[in-house]
């Protein structure tokens, strides 16, 4: 892996946000009389993102992501703290900037609805001032790599959600930045088309040395792409590493599968923390205490229930960041 | 601007964005034959509706009758410019701000703000444009306008510093918006106090004549050029184009400070 592309030190947004209670009154009063909250989006982000990453960025909703984006985009700036991308600070150099730089908005298409892609394409290729010949090669190769040769010359309209993504993504690549913010790629895609997303995203990342930072809620995304995630919750950084290790994240945590040769109660399994339950079978989450083994557990277990069989799991990721959401 | 390096560039946009609003309309083959027919209907009775008017009146202090015809055609003419070159900047830009859309304009290599005015293009203002400028020359011509070697040349010119007051004007419109996010009626406001302009200002009672040519010399969009083609120069149209190249530095810096407080919609 190569040095940092992005660094954010002790990033802090607040924004002023207008409230109101309910009401025709309350929407009358708050004409001559508005009420305003000082609200932290984000506080303290630190983060640090490696050239050539492909780095997962979650979090729930209205947890600071999308802030995080804007400002790591240049599109907002930060109340306090330092950011650097690409070796600049995005809000202050934006133009120079976002040459550098490919964003797909989920939610915010680019595209020309009424006409065909390839015309959108084509003023990206004016905007910034791509070669015809590179142009070409590159549409050539990202539409083979996307399978879009046929669904480009379409009008936008005609087109279903999956493609209009992809049409988005090679959008956001065709000047061939270093960097590029995905904001829920897959949302809304097929199985298949997911696949072929993913698959893209990889190969450019490979072939390309291309940084990406992919917001999602698909844990499948972060699974196939992302080597190391970012988990924002509140506003500030809760978790800032490897996936492998996110699934260690609860260490303490097992799941513990046991089978047993005779139907038993729900009674029987009282103290035990029960997330399935089967008369023949049932799972039970565990926390071990400090100075307790899972031997001991497992003891227990096999003292009060009659086990047929056992399983000892860590806790699924998508449990981790379920639970790191809800914390 | 930031800076106005990026002026070629956005020149380029312009025209490039406005080949694409041409295709969009073609899009829809029956809506663009019907769109062309109806609005170059329009553009050729509005001259022979103006014609018509002023040709039973006495005319204006000042004014003759093929003099004030002659104001008419540049009137229409630029009118469908106007349309035609920024017809769409309001309206897309309070859409943009309202949805979050304008983000978009913040990851383009260019100042958003020249994005927004290179998005302007409207078809709808092509035939009014063409059909103002043909009445205009028959009107120049019936009005015995005697044509120096200044003339044509100042005439554009006027037209350009009228076009870069517009410019002003429509950045400080899209700063209200992206400072308020929706408000409309300052686009009416906006149109109702533009409308003096197609008044001569011989019409005007002296408190607003001077308004107009002074603190607010919206005369420099009809006025000016159409006193410049009778060869009435006049010292105040030195004023007013001084008073378009400062607006338009003054809008840009006004633009940017509200910029910076630009919040964005929820992601």
């Amino acid at each position: 892996m190569n040095g940092p592309i992005i660094q954010m030190n002790n990033m802090t947004k607040v924004y002023k946000v207008h409230h109101r209670e309910e009401g025709f009154w309350n929407s009358f009063k708050s004409v001559f009389n508005r009420k305003y909250k000082m609200v932290e989006a984000v506080s303290g982000i630190n983060l640090r993102i490696n050239k050539g990453e492909i780095r997962g960025l979650i979090g729930p909703n209205g947890a600071g992501k999308s802030t995080t984006i804007k400002i790591m985009s240049g599109v907002l700036h930060p109340s306090t703290g330092e950011v650097t991308a690409l070796g600049m600070v995005p809000w202050q150099e934006r133009e120079r900037f976002v040459r550098n730089l490919g964003i797909v908005f989920g939610q915010k298409s680019q595209l020309w609805w009424d006409l065909p892609a390839v015309d959108t394409f084509a003023l990206q290729k004016e905007m910034f001032h791509i070669p015809a010949e590179a142009y070409a090669e590159r549409l050539s190769y990202l539409a083979r790599l996307l399978k879009i040769e046929d669904v480009m010359t379409k009008p936008v309209r005609q087109l279903s959600l999956g493609e209009r993504m992809k049409c988005e993504l090679v959008c956001a690549l065709l000047h061939e930045p270093p960097l590029i913010f995905l904001d829920e790629p897959t949302i809304g895609m097929d199985v298949i088309s997911k696949e072929t997303m993913r698959q893209f995203i990889k190969q450019v990342n490979r072939e390309k040395g291309t940084t990406f930072i992919i917001t999602t809620h698909d844990l499948g995304d972060l699974e196939d792409l992302c080597e190391k995630v970012t988990i924002i919750n509140k506003g500030t950084v809760v978790y800032d590493d490897t996936l492998d290790n996110l699934s260690r994240y609860f260490n303490d945590k097992k799941l513990i599968e046991v089978k047993f040769i005779r139907p038993v109660t729900r009674e029987m399994l009282e103290g035990f923390d029960v997330k399935s339950f089967d008369p023949m079978l049932a799972t039970l989450e565990i926390e071990l205490q400090e100075g307790e083994t899972i031997q001991t557990v497992i003891n227990e277990i096999f003292n009060r229930l009659p086990v047929k069989d056992i399983n000892i799991n860590n806790i699924k990721i998508e449990e981790v960041i379920k639970q790191i959401y809800s914390a | 601007m930031n800076g106005f390096a990026s002026i070629p560039g956005l020149l380029k946009l312009f025209v490039f964005t406005a080949k694409l609003d041409v295709s969009r309309s073609m899009a829809y083959r029956f809506d663009f034959i019907m769109g062309t027919l109806i609005s170059f209907l329009f553009a050729c009775a509005a001259p022979f509706v103006q014609y018509m008017i002023f040709k039973t009146t006495n005319g204006y202090p000042g004014w003759s009758i093929p003099q004030l015809i002659m104001f008419q055609g540049v009137l229409l003419f630029w009118g469908g410019f106007r349309q035609m070159m920024f017809g769409r900047v309001f309206g897309e830009t309070m859409a943009l701000v309202r949805t979050g859309d304008f983000d978009r304009l913040l990851v383009k290599p260019y100042p958003p703000i020249g994005v927004l005015l290179s998005n302007g293009f409207t078809m709808n203002g092509v035939a009014p444009t063409i059909g103002g400028l043909a009445f205009l020359i028959a009107a120049a011509a019936n009005a015995e306008v005697v044509l120096e070697w200044w003339t044509i040349p100042l005439f554009v010119a006027m037209l350009f510093f009228g076009l870069l007051m517009l410019i002003a004007f429509y950045i400080l419109l899209c700063t209200i918006l992206i400072m308020v996010v929706q408000m409309p009626r300052v686009g009416e406001l906006f149109e109702r106090i533009g409308s003096f302009s197609e008044y001569p200002l011989a019409l005007f009672p002296r408190g607003l004549k001077m308004f107009f040519s002074f603190a607010f010399p919206i005369a420099l969009w009809i006025n000016f050029p159409a006193q410049v083609l009778l060869g009435r120069l006049e010292p105040v149209m030195i004023w007013g184009v001084l008073f378009s190249i400062v607006m338009v530095f003054v809008s840009n810096a006004i633009w940017k400070v509200f910029l910076h407080k630009y919040t964005s919609a929820g992601g």
